[in-house]
């Protein structure tokens, strides 16, 4: 086994890639301004009020009765990002998208539908939108996306390896820029299920939202003048296969305290260095960090983590934590975004001052 | 830097449960396709599939310590019978799984919806679903809970990742697995894919008129589209240097992994090819091959008109006049098309193919169709010494993708 050859095998070819655009839409807020806003204020809301995507998208519109309601919150998120800094050329911008669920409302509706009115009435138009790549599909479309393109599913942290992909697509060299993040719907379905199942944290309601960030090489972002918002340090994932069962919440503090040590060390961190840190609910018993802030307020469920790398990012560039945090001037350069699954998934990503 | 090596694969399909079944299938031109059992498809337009009505359990002393249960359905039945066979091949067992960093690349669609399917399909009038359903069966309805199963089961620690890009993702778990070895992200990954037949994929191919009445016929003039099967295939992969260093036997080589968004149409793909090509291309520049090299693709060949006839211009675009030399081969044609697990089960087919020295056939192609300018393998498998491979899958939302696989002893 060749483990001495770890950090070798690691040493990015480039340097760190960087966020630039960010695009997010949730109950809080759409865009980048007013999501922070609501946050900075502690709102707190569990769905996104108007999806409207002809605004972003004028010459799509046909497409739009068919599409599902996640792959609208997908295409609104990338359109809020495009309008952001900007893509660059498209053509070579690979996507990666994370959403646990899929349309589960889709899939629910066409499976009643089929149940009451037999196999003939099937819909045509309603069942590609069931594949969860859809929404990446969509995008992919709308704005001209032709790099390589990846759907995660690993339930919570799904929306951190989609932009864990990004950075590590980048740093080898594969590509040069992707738009990444997650998403997922709330509706009726997933409500009920959320409630009989019983299988999520308490204080995690359910919500909807979505964000996609740009992550590009330094190189890139320069050429085209974005300004960088945050340097991606690195992505780090784990698994822990003690749980009660592979399908509930269940990830002890052991794992999330070793792979936050693994990830501070491999990126050449002290604990000291590290300014705030945004955590998912179920891993704050793994934390030793004196900042930790739970995305939980927002609502976003499961896709948030993506919203946590972004929230990094934003809080990595403006150096100010949140009201609700103290407002205090973000202390030390790192910002470290924890993640933790069903079934056992850990991520955790760093950010740093570009 | 090291290359990356097979040195384990399982499959659990309709032409046979276990490699060496499989590879028999595969030889003799055997067609998996039969009457729907699994639910009444007489509404259906397309009454057939590639069911597997077998029992799938490997031989208890060949599980490589790594437990099978029937308990999260049939798709996780089929995925951790394949891992099984897998790590049992490569010559490790559960406990060499927990050390170092053991990661799980896995590509599918339908986890658990065969079974949680049922609940809602077989409600009767004025029942809640809700209050009737059990918590478990829909709690495994979404992709990514077939990676817990089998992380769980296989004692992971490392990173788990589920990908979900419909007809590609299998394909796509193994480009992952690719990635994560060269850039050190883990020691071994156990990548591939699994998928069962449902409901909701038959009515919804169905729906979409893409789906033949008996069997499926890739790249012959007769075909009439798609037939859906289901089944796995699962992987060892690691570096090569550590492959050498304990002995393990090397089955292939992936050499490079292309994937590309097409950016055109939900399901459609580019006339021209465009997209295939691409991905294609993509993968022969990753791996450092030139086109004259390959000596096979195995086709995503789903049989549908217009599939076929975008990926044949496709290869034609990336092999040019060497493509009159290549056989071409749809293995959808002896078990159907897998959906996410497509990629690994036709991976299988490769591997057991350069191992062999044999192609897979395309299974029941008679009749050429005039617009389809390739060697297509009729009939039953075709001897020949195949050093570099294309495995293709294209999927729903433009997604396309392409292996480079290498013969075990070849060049790297």
């Amino acid at each position: 086994m060749s483990r001495a050859s770890l950090r070798e095998l690691t040493a990015p070819r480039r340097g760190a890639p960087v966020i630039t655009s960010i695009g997010i839409a949730s109950g809080i807020g759409q865009g980048r301004e007013a999501f922070v806003q609501g946050w900075r204020t502690g709102a707190v809301g569990t769905a996104v009020d108007r999806v409207r995507l002809r605004d972003f998208y004028p010459k799509r519109r046909a497409m739009f009765r068919r599409m599902d309601r996640l792959s609208q919150l997908i295409c609104l998120a990338s359109a809020l990002a495009r309008d952001d800094q900007g893509l660059g050329d498209p053509a070579e911008v690979a996507l990666a998208v994370g959403t646990d669920l899929g349309t589960l409302e889709g899939t629910w509706s066409f499976l009643s539908r089929l149940r009451d009115h037999g196999a003939a009435r099937a819909n045509p138009m309603d069942f590609p939108n069931l594949v969860p790549n859809a929404g990446a599909g969509y995008a992919g479309i709308f704005l001209g996306l032709q790099g390589p393109s990846h759907t995660f599913c690993q339930h919570e942290t799904c929306g951190d390896e989609a932009i864990g992909w990004a950075t590590d697509g980048i740093a080898s060299g594969w590509f040069d820029a992707a738009l990444a993040g997650g998403a997922e719907e709330l509706g009726e379905v997933r409500a009920a299920a959320t409630s009989a199942a019983a299988c999520l944290p308490e204080e995690l309601p359910p919500g909807e939202g979505a964000a996609m960030v740009l992550v590009e090489s330094r190189e890139r972002a320069d050429a085209r003048g974005a300004t960088p918002l945050a340097r991606i340090l690195g992505s780090w994932a784990a698994s822990t296969p003690d749980g009660r069962s592979p399908y509930v919440f269940d990830v002890g503090a052991g794992p999330v305290r070793d792979l936050i040590g693994r990830a501070l060390s491999e990126a050449g961190l002290e604990p000291g260095d590290v300014g705030a840190v945004l955590a998912s609910p179920g891993t704050e018993h793994g934390l030793d960090a004196p900042s930790a802030d739970h995305a939980v307020r927002l609502g976003v469920h499961p896709a948030d983590g993506a919203v946590r790398v972004a929230l990094g990012a934003l809080l990595v560039a403006d150096r100010t934590l949140p009201v609700h945090t103290g407002g205090a001037p973000l202390q030390g350069d790192a910002v470290v975004v924890v993640s933790a699954a069903r079934g056992g998934s850990i991520r955790v990503t760093i950010l740093g001052k570009a | 830097m090291s290359g990356v090596v097979i040195t384990g694969l399982g499959v659990v399909s309709s032409i046979g449960i276990g490699a060496p079944a499989f590879e028999q299938g595969l030889r003799s031109g055997a067609c998996g396709a039969a009457p729907i059992r699994r639910f009444d498809a007489s509404e259906y337009r397309s009454k057939a599939a590639f069911e597997i009505h077998d029992e799938v359990r490997p031989d208890p002393t060949r599980t490589a310590g790594i437990p099978q249960t029937a308990r999260y359905g049939r798709t996780a039945a089929f995925a951790l019978a394949a891992l099984a066979e897998a790590v049992h091949g490569a010559g490790l067992h559960r406990d060499d799984l927990t050390g170092g960093v053991h990661a799980l690349a896995f590509g599918g669609s339908t986890a658990g919806m065969p079974e949680a399917e049922g609940d809602l399909l077989g409600l009767g009038e004025g029942e809640d679903f809700w209050a009737v359903a059990e918590p478990e069966r829909f709690l495994s309805t979404p992709v990514g809970t077939t990676a817990d199963v089998l992380a769980r089961a296989a004692g992971l620690r490392g990173p788990v990742s589920t990908i979900s890009t419909a007809c590609s993702s299998a394909t796509n778990a193994v480009g992952q697995a690719l990635h994560w070895l060269r850039a050190g992200r883990a020691d071994r990954v156990l990548a591939g894919g699994s998928d069962a037949h449902c409901r909701l994929t038959h009515a919804g191919f169905c729906a979409l008129s893409l789906v033949a009445p008996e069997r499926p016929l890739p790249f012959d003039a007769r075909r009439q589209g798609m037939v859906i099967g289901e089944g796995a295939a699962m992987f060892v992969l690691e570096r090569e240097a550590d492959a050498r260093a304990r002995g393990a036997t090397v089955l292939g080589r992936i050499l490079g992994f292309g994937n590309v968004a097409e950016a055109h149409h939900l399901v459609q793909p580019k006339d021209d090819g465009e997209g295939a090509a691409r991905a294609m291309t993509m993968a022969l520049r990753d791996a450092g091959v030139e086109p004259t090299r390959v000596g096979y693709v195995n086709a995503h060949g789903t049989a549908t008109i217009q599939n076929d006839l975008s990926e044949s211009r496709g290869i034609r675009t990336v092999l040019g006049a060497h493509a009159d030399a290549v056989p071409v081969s749809s293995t959808k044609s002896q078990v159907g098309h897998l959906l996410g697990a497509s990629g690994a089960v036709e991976l299988a087919a490769v591997l057991l193919g350069l191992n062999g020295g044999f192609v897979p056939p395309c299974a029941g192609w008679e009749e050429a169709d005039p617009e389809i300018d390739l060697d297509i393998v009729a009939g039953t498998a075709r001897s020949a010494a195949v050093e570099v491979a294309l495995s293709n899958s294209f999927a729903f939302g433009g997604n396309d993708s392409s292996l480079c696989v290498g013969h075990p002893e070849g060049a790297a």
